[in-house]
């Protein structure tokens, strides 16, 4: 039994994204993966709004969660979401090219707490793909997604930049063309289009600004979503809760500008593979989505 | 481009009328960069363009130049930067110019240190900037609970920038994620512990 | 007292020339065919003069054949000093001993599906420099025309991107190749002379064309050539339809550039060659930070009697790997007599 620390993050915890927090335990269980949630489902770790390392309470957030996270006794963590992905790597990497940072931080930290600088932190799609393995995926799935065709859009901050998350580097997904959502989805049984056909498989959806600048996130989707559209795909997939914000919670805004050319089914890959695995609509959330992804599968029959 | 031609223009306010510099070409604030961590990487650059060419912003809105930005502030054209506006704040923090940089510069956080300079310069001008707003919400939910709710976020959002709540956006809200967790915010656990030294760090941002 | 030369490229054969003509025993071991990149790629023109293969590179081969030991399809897989000798054991078992050694490997080209974000390992049309050499050779399968490797047709838009791989810190080497902005101008004016209505759009962060170069070089693709330069260093690579997108500020105007063309040539790193780390390990040699051999007086090393020439030291011309040639077997000759090289203190 694979047994991991799960860090949930605040959206899927308690925010827009628990449709991919059931999936992704859904997911997990099929798969014999145990995911201890972190504490409580631990604090923000700050993502976005406090990203910039000039500032010393985005470092500070980081190393909390990573402290938290050492005093059980796993040593591994996987997280679902890209944002949080992002600043706990972050972390990581600023502390073993600079060692005084870490020790900085450990200064700051409360209540004993001390990190290490050892904490190995994954995406989920990494530790589905890598640890996992795509052979087990294709060997629980009891209803193959045939007929599904899909794009996947696997955001930035899963893959850039290398100097953090070593995309490229040793067995972890390639940061110019992505293959590890594809292949897992593919051993599900859906079709999955490649770069040639799709190529803003790694574009921006402008997630950070979907409150700030709504025109700017607006665009961006349209052109993800009006691409994925254009290469004949029925669904895009996603791995990422603010990737979801964007793209599904805000698709009738940006349909409303764009028109129906954008309008596109949006699911978390663990919606998909839950449902592979014979799981129900309702237990992976697929009614919360927003942008219908019910109707066509209900269409396929899957 | 795929969708449509025309080109989006910066949405926000442009600033009226201020000076950042009464000399024109001041160099000390580049130092002021410096000083700020991820700054001091702002004598890396030099000028390929690659930053810019994979620009996620700089591909819709052709005035944001990373590069130009950059390179703007480290020779001194302050004023030249704060007549860009409000352009320079969009950065979407997609990354590409991290991964493509050569020099491993890192521009996202150069750029983020002239940021971090100008607000200081001009607090009062900045502080309606629609990414501060958001930032200081942001960061008050942080220190208050541990957690951000993205709803309440919004509502506070929506209202400092004086958008109205239709019904629709309240229902969307209630469907979404329950009544019950709309009027009140989970805390993070054991959050009074750690509260303190994360409200005097976000006091301290970037001082 | 004999000599053995390791490596039959440009600075090998001189070497070997040199030496025999000067009457020393000398050997000279090739593990392909002598003759080195130049002959492996077939290439027909060479930067910066414009000379022939047959002028330059055939003449050294032919001497290099009459007069000294000449061993190809031998590789020198070890080597070892023993008191003042060095043994040399080939791939065959065979051992060589020799009184002096020179180094001549020359180089390893960076292979192009590295570069993650220019895509070689997706697109057949996204080829390195010296596919495009060999392509552009008036006896190549093509007679001299460049063409895209996946569907045969000619390329009319063909994108040039420089320093792929070089100068940089995270992707690639960080020092600067020092050949690809002259042989780049070169393939435009080959280009062009062989395909009138082929466009060259060359991508690039400095144009390096050195000493004469700038004026039969650059300005002739530039001005007689029709050549595009765009300053800008290429990001990335995109497929639309059959043709290939390539993204680059122009830094000049300050605007965002996407070209679509029908071939991309990467002007690929130089990586110091394969047989250096081995041999520096096995001799204590002394390497530069960027894993060449280091040099004092440009040929001695910090090993008596081990001498090298060539792209062996860093990356350069190859008439100055010629150049260099002759001075190794200049500097071995005195050794020889003398007992010692000159400068083997490094």
């Amino acid at each position: 039994m694979m047994e991991l620390i799960y860090y949930p993050g605040c959206s899927l915890k308690t925010g827009l994204a628990q449709n991919y927090d059931k999936s992704v335990r859904v997911v997990a269980e099929a798969l014999g993966v145990e995911l201890h949630e972190l504490d409580g489902g631990g604090s923000c770790c700050g993502a976005n709004e406090a990203f910039s390392i000039g500032e010393d309470v985005s470092l500070y957030l980081a190393t909390h969660i990573l402290a938290t996270a050492e005093r059980t006794d796993l040593k591994e963590m996987t997280i679902p979401c890209s944002g949080c992905f992002m600043a706990l790597v972050r972390a990581n990497a600023l502390f073993a090219e600079d060692p005084s940072k870490l020790v900085k931080m450990n200064g700051l930290l409360t209540d004993g707490l001390k990190y290490s600088g050892d904490m190995v932190v994954e995406h989920l799609i990494e530790t589905l793909h890598n640890r996992v393995g795509v052979d087990r995926v294709r060997e629980r799935v009891k209803r193959p997604l045939s007929g599904l065709e899909l794009a996947t859009s696997y955001g930035c901050m899963y893959l850039r930049p290398a100097i953090y998350t070593h995309s490229g580097e040793n067995g972890k997904d390639n940061p110019e063309n992505p293959l590890f959502m594809d292949e897992l989805l593919g051993a599900a049984g859906a079709e999955v289009l490649g770069i040639d056909k799709f190529p803003a498989k790694t574009d921006c959806c402008g997630g950070t600004f979907a409150l700030a600048n709504e025109t700017l996130s607006y665009r961006m989707c349209s052109e993800i979503l009006l691409k994925a559209k254009e290469a004949g795909a029925d669904m895009l997939a996603i791995g990422c809760p603010l990737c979801g914000a964007a793209l599904d919670l805000r698709q009738p805004a940006i349909a409303k500008q764009y028109g129906d050319r954008v309008s596109l089914p949006v699911v978390y890959f663990t919606q998909l593979l839950g449902l592979a695995f014979g799981h129900s609509v309702d237990e992976l959330g697929l009614k919360f989505n927003v942008s219908s992804p019910v109707d066509l599968l209900r269409g396929k029959s899957l | 481009m795929v969708v449509n031609v025309e080109e989006l223009k910066a949405e926000w306010l442009p600033p009226k009328d201020f000076t950042l510099s009464e000399e024109g070409h001041d160099l000390s604030l580049a130092d002021e960069v410096r000083k700020i961590l991820g700054g001091e990487r702002i004598d890396l650059c030099f000028r390929c363009g690659t930053c810019t060419a994979g620009c996620t912003t700089g591909d819709r809105l052709t005035e944001y130049n990373p590069r130009v930005i950059i390179n703007m502030a480290k020779e001194g054209m302050w004023n030249e930067l704060a007549e860009l506006g409000d352009v320079i704040w969009q950065c979407v923090s997609c990354n590409k110019c991290v991964q493509h940089c050569p020099k491993d510069a890192r521009p996202a956080d150069i750029v983020r240190a002239v940021w971090t300079v100008i607000r200081h310069r001009l607090p009062q001008e900045t502080e309606h900037n629609p990414r501060l707003v958001l930032e200081g919400l942001y960061m008050g939910q942080i220190a208050e609970k541990g957690r951000v709710d993205e709803t309440k976020l919004a509502r506070d959002f929506y209202g400092k920038m004086g958008r109205r709540l239709t019904l629709d956006d309240m229902m969307f809200g209630i469907k979404k994620v329950g009544l019950t967790r709309l009027i009140r915010t989970s805390k993070a656990p054991n959050w009074d512990k750690v509260k303190p030294t994360v409200k005097k760090l976000i006091e301290e941002r970037g001082k | 007292m004999s000599v053995v030369v390791i490596g039959g490229g440009p600075a090998g054969l001189a070497a070997a020339a040199s030496l025999a003509s000067a009457g020393e025993e000398t050997y000279l071991v090739e593990k392909d065919e002598l003759g080195g990149f130049p002959k492996k790629h077939n290439f027909h023109l060479l930067a910066p003069r414009l000379e022939t293969y047959e002028d330059v590179i055939q003449p050294l081969i032919n001497e290099a054949k009459s007069k000294a030991r000449v061993l190809e399809h031998a590789e020198a897989i070890g080597i070892e000093k023993k008191g003042d000798k060095f043994n040399i054991r080939l791939g065959d078992g065979k051992v060589l001993t020799a009184d002096a050694v020179i180094l001549a490997s020359g180089f390893e080209p960076l292979q192009p599906e590295t570069l993650l974000e220019y895509k070689a390992y997706l697109y057949p049309d996204v080829i390195p420099s010296w596919k495009l050499e060999e392509m552009l050779s008036p006896n190549s399968p093509t007679n001299g025309i460049a063409t895209r490797p996946s569907d045969g047709k000619r390329a009319d838009e063909i994108a040039i991107v420089f320093c792929a791989g070089s100068r940089s810190r995270t992707l690639g080497v960080p020092y600067c190749s020092f050949v690809c902005c002259g042989y780049s101008c070169k393939q435009a004016i080959e280009i062009k002379r062989s395909n009138p209505e082929a466009r060259v759009h060359l991508f690039y962060m400095d144009i390096r064309t050195i000493g004469e170069e700038e004026n039969t070089l650059y300005w002739v693709a530039q001005e007689e050539c029709g050549a595009h330069f765009v300053r800008g260093r290429v990001a990335g690579l995109e497929k639309r339809g059959d043709k290939l997108i390539v993204t680059a500020e122009d830094t000049l105007l300050n605007r965002r550039v996407e070209l679509p063309v029908d071939l991309v040539s990467l002007d690929v790193a130089v990586l110091p060659s394969k047989t250096i780390k081995d041999f520096a390990q096995k001799l204590n040699l002394e390497l530069t930070e960027n894993g060449f051999v280091k040099t004092s007086r440009v040929v001695d090393t910090n090993i008596p009697g081990f001498f090298v020439a060539g792209m062996t030291s860093g990356p350069k011309l190859i008439e100055m790997c010629i150049a260099e040639g002759s001075a190794a077997a200049a500097s071995v000759a005195n050794y020889l007599k003398e007992g010692k090289g000159h400068g083997s203190k490094c």
